[in-house]
């Protein structure tokens, strides 16, 4: 290989690559990154704490008393009453993949807007097919719509 | 000569090592206070030594059939003591009882006691329901209600348990996440935290000593 060929197979790559680094939509995204990564961990850290008990470390749930989260058709499709489960508790039976369950779940009024926000950013990341990173601004507008607050 | 002293090093230290590691010839202990106590047969005074024994029980179970120390005749048995709404250590307690309950529920010789520590809403019909939903089988698996002062008492006299009311505790009550292995002459034979897995591990490890000490 050439002199000539080595600067444009090497450098002008490297050349382009690095410019493109400084633009500023990319550090936007990173910066999103950032954040989306940083929501999902303290999520995880408020599942372990508040949720796991019953819904189990992997979120498969126990047996037909508490139902799973991870791929449950229940939670996925409307997150806004996922919302106001976790805010406000739950009580009545429910069906999760056809299967019935009606064991009173209690509500975690302590949770933060923001915590609830990284808690469901957390559950959509790791149980869902598609990562979205929830607010604390529509974690509250969505509050405000709850059935039975 | 050297040679000699070192064989026999290593046969000593042969002996050391296969002592201590069979663990089934290791009985599990008696747990509780132990009490002396005199008696003279025929002018010999005589020394017992009595042991801390569960005492009379009589509970309803899921089934509404009454569970009595006769219910456990002949057998080893898991008790622990929980309510069906507790959102704290209960699910986790339920989580680990289960692992045990899989592992020997096809073993006739152990079987399982989940008292309620809140029988004014843990009715006979919510139990049966939180049973069923767990998946157990109500033979092997008593979950029983009863008077609430009188399973407060067998809890801490008894099975040397915590478990009462108190407000300041989410959900309610008070109690302790404890599983106790009796055996069939009602001693414990071993107190396990029900809420950590090793200890449940080790719970699961010793009902096959248990069982086999009874010829179970």
């Amino acid at each position: 290989m050439g002199y000539r060929s080595i600067i444009f197979y090497v450098f002008i790559p490297i050349i382009y690559l690095a410019s493109c680094g400084n633009k500023s939509g990319d550090e936007g995204s990173y910066a999103s990154k950032i954040k989306y990564r940083q929501y999902f961990n303290n999520g995880r850290q408020l599942y372990l704490n508040n949720c796991s008990n019953c819904h189990q470390k992997d979120g498969s749930g126990l047996a037909r008393l508490y139902p799973p989260i991870a791929g449950s058709d229940y939670f996925r499709s409307d997150p806004a009453r996922a919302i106001c489960i976790v805010r406000n508790g739950l009580s009545g039976e429910i069906f999760v993949n056809g299967i019935s369950f009606n064991q009173p779940m209690p509500g975690n009024t302590d949770l933060s807007n923001l915590e609830i926000a990284e808690l469901m950013t957390y559950l959509y990341g790791n149980w869902s097919e598609e990562d979205r990173i929830f607010s604390p601004d529509q974690v509250s507008e969505l509050l405000r719509n709850c059935p039975f607050d | 000569m050297i040679n000699k002293l070192i064989q026999l090093l290593f046969i000593i230290l042969f002996f050391i090592i296969a002592g201590c590691t069979d663990p089934n010839n290791k009985k599990l202990p008696i747990l509780g206070r132990k009490s002396i106590q005199e008696r003279t047969v025929n002018g010999t005074v005589k020394i017992d030594t009595i042991y801390h024994r569960i005492d009379d029980f009589k509970f309803t179970n899921q089934d509404s059939m009454e569970v009595t120390n006769n219910t456990f005749e002949n057998k080893i048995y898991v008790a622990d003591f929980f309510f069906t709404t507790c959102p704290t250590i209960c699910p986790i307690m339920k989580t680990q009882m289960l692992r045990v309950y899989e592992k020997f529920k096809n073993n006739d010789g152990i079987l399982f006691l989940s008292h309620t520590i809140d029988p004014e809403y843990d009715t006979v019909a919510l139990l049966h329901d939180f049973a069923e939903r767990l998946g157990v089988s109500s033979k092997k698996w008593h979950f029983v209600t009863g008077q609430k002062e009188y399973i407060y008492e067998i809890g801490q006299n008894s099975y040397m348990v915590t478990a009462m009311e108190d407000e300041n505790e989410p959900g309610g009550y008070l109690h302790s996440g404890a599983f106790i292995l009796v055996d069939p002459d009602r001693h414990i034979r071993g107190l396990y935290d029900g809420t950590k897995e090793d200890q449940v591990d080790r719970l699961i490890s010793d009902i096959p000593k248990l069982l086999s000490e009874y010829g179970l």
